[in-house]
């Protein structure tokens, strides 16, 4: 099988997991779920700005917080979520473009220290301003919609809902990456003198992979604000822009099946390492560590590894 | 006298404190193939890189077809259609050796927004195999550039200069680590397409005897001045020139 068949298997091998992944689950083992369906979208979002683009970013957790917001304060004011959703995207979009502006000037670590300004801002504005975000209090009492008079209250509904919005990003950027953008990223990932010789506009090809990126994690986060039903801005901290970070790189940044797998290992595999007690942070961190050292390109990679092996193998 | 399709101007340049460009002005006309030589450290890719928007020219002026054009960004320049080589060959290693031919064309084809819904090769799939065929890659179209040996990378840099038919194209050393057959071969693709297409070269090269059999015109540059131009015979038997390159 080609490379190309084998990420269709994969991706198709993912979606079937996570169709029947929830059938007999309790609520938090389906909420869980619902959790990693939006952080793979943040992923998605960040893996194109990232993997794609080249371009870091730490503030991915100040957009997924923008979105969640702007979806909680309009739906709480009677906006139908199927408004707030595309509007979150938006708002993202446009603040992600004017985020990617410093990238224009300053790459890789000193980026990294912009973006990162970037979301202890947004913190510090959800936290203080309260007249507009109800600071510390938060948003509570965030309505879960539904589609054509379908209540997508219950836990599972909401899941496949997030599933789906899941899926509609995924083939977004499946779409994005196979199309001449894509060629366009990677040219400039690779070389950006060399591609702006060629025509390739270094500023708009920047600003919209820093707006993509940003606008899936919005939207991602728009549905995050009904999943929990109250929202606070203690999620939308540095740690959860790590946390996105790791997801990409673990997962196997430059790839489309890594931020699902990257996603489901921060957010999963924390439960499932409960029984070491105490240590499974350790386990985990140290997991971590290995597979770096192993295999820089994450999880992917290590599969790729393994089917390359495998194929050569009578 | 007829206007030049490129006009530089006065243009100046320093690093710190060391002038590189020392008002130089270079012109070329359509359909001519301009030789520029000169010793290492003349200034002669500081100035390539005035002219193409990838340094900014301390002072001076550059017109394409009569249109000012100075400061120019890059990318702005190609699509005006300039096309260049950088002195260092410059391919895309993690893409195809077709997706560095598509992506060299593809910005000038359609806007932005179309080109997210455009069919993947853009319609270039006539062009790319035809430069494939020219530069006698086909075999490995869909070959990681970065698995070319140099020589292979070397036409696919020059190819993917080529790839959106630019008015005029600069080269920054085409010989450079070349091997002769090859040279050869490349000399021959350059001047059909001068030849045949009509395209316009400025091309940096320390290789003597090749810079003089293609170029129309040799300008030499030494020490950030231009020092001399003229036919190859000019410049060949001009004592200035060997003084240039001994007491370099
Ligand atoms: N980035 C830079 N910073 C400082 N000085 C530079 C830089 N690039 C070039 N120079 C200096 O400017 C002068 C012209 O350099 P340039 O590379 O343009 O010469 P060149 O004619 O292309 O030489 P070569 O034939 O070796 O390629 C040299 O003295 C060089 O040392
Ligand atoms: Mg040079």
């Amino acid at each position: 099988m080609n490379a190309q068949g084998f990420k269709r298997l994969a991706l198709a091998a993912i979606l079937a997991v996570a169709i029947l992944a929830p059938l007999g689950l309790k609520n938090y083992g389906v909420y869980l779920l619902s959790l990693w369906a939006l952080y793979a979208i943040a992923a998605q979002g960040l893996n194109l700005t990232l993997g794609y683009a080249g371009q870091i970013s730490l503030a991915q957790a100040a957009f997924f917080g923008i979105g969640a917001y702007i979806s909680a304060l309009a739906t709480t004011a009677g906006m139908s979520f199927w408004l707030a959703l595309p509007l979150a995207g938006l708002a993202c979009f446009i603040i992600g473009a004017l985020i990617g502006f410093p990238a224009l000037r300053v790459q890789h670590h000193y980026l990294a220290f912009v973006t990162l300004g970037f979301n202890v801002l947004v913190f510090l504005v959800l936290r203080n301003e309260e007249w507009l975000t109800g600071g510390t209090y938060g948003v509570a009492n965030i309505p879960r919609p539904a589609l054509f008079g379908l209540s997508l209250g219950g836990p599972l509904a909401f899941y496949y809902l997030c599933l789906a919005l899941l899926v509609l990003m995924t083939a977004m950027f499946w779409h994005i990456v196979r199309s001449p953008w894509g060629r366009a990223f990677a040219a400039l990932r690779d070389n950006p003198e060399r591609a702006a010789s060629l025509g390739i506009s270094i500023v708009t090809y920047t600003l919209l992979a820093f707006a993509i990126g940003s606008a899936a994690a919005g939207i991602a986060g728009a549905a995050f604000a009904p999943l929990v039903e109250y929202i606070d801005p203690t999620p939308f901290t540095l740690s959860l822009s790590l946390a996105f970070l790791l997801m990409v790189v673990v997962g196997g940044q430059g790839t489309l099946t890594g931020p699902f797998i990257g996603a489901a290992l921060v957010t999963l595999l924390p439960e499932w390492l409960r029984w070491t007690e105490g240590y499974y942070l350790m386990v985990y961190a140290l997991a971590v560590m290995v597979l770096m050292v192993v295999c820089p390109s994450g999880l992917t990679g290590l599969f790729d590894m393994a089917r390359r092996r495998w194929e050569r193998s009578p | 006298m007829t206007q030049a399709l490129f006009d530089a101007r006065n243009i100046a340049r320093s690093y710190g404190g060391v002038t590189a460009l020392n008002n130089v002005s270079f012109a070329v006309f359509e359909g001519e193939i301009v030789g520029l030589i000169g010793p290492n450290g003349s200034g002669k890719t500081t100035l390539f890189n005035c002219l193409l928007g990838q340094l900014r020219a301390d002072g001076g002026t550059v017109r394409l077809r009569g249109r000012d054009v100075t400061g120019w960004r890059a990318n702005a320049l190609a699509r005006a259609g300039l096309g260049r080589t950088f002195q260092l060959l410059q391919v895309f290693g993690g893409l195809s050796v077709r997706d560095n031919l598509i992506v060299a064309a593809q910005e000038h084809i359609a806007t932005l927004a179309r080109r997210l819904f455009a069919p993947r090769t853009l319609g270039l799939d006539e062009q790319v195999e035809a430069a494939l065929e020219r530069f006698r890659l086909t075999a490995l179209g869909d070959a990681p550039a970065a698995s070319l040996s140099y020589g292979q990378q070397k036409l696919l840099d020059l190819a993917m200069a080529l790839m959106a038919e630019p008015d005029i194209v600069f080269l920054d050393e085409p010989a450079g680590g070349v091997t002769p057959s090859m040279l050869d071969e490349i000399g021959e693709i350059l001047l059909t397409l001068n030849r045949v297409t009509g395209t316009t070269f400025a091309i940096i090269e320390h290789n003597m005897d090749f810079i003089m059999e293609l170029s129309d015109r040799v300008v030499v540059l030494a020490e950030g001045e231009v020092l001399t131009s003229g036919t190859p015979e000019e410049v060949r038997g001009d004592e200035r020139v060997i003084e240039a390159y001994l007491g370099g």
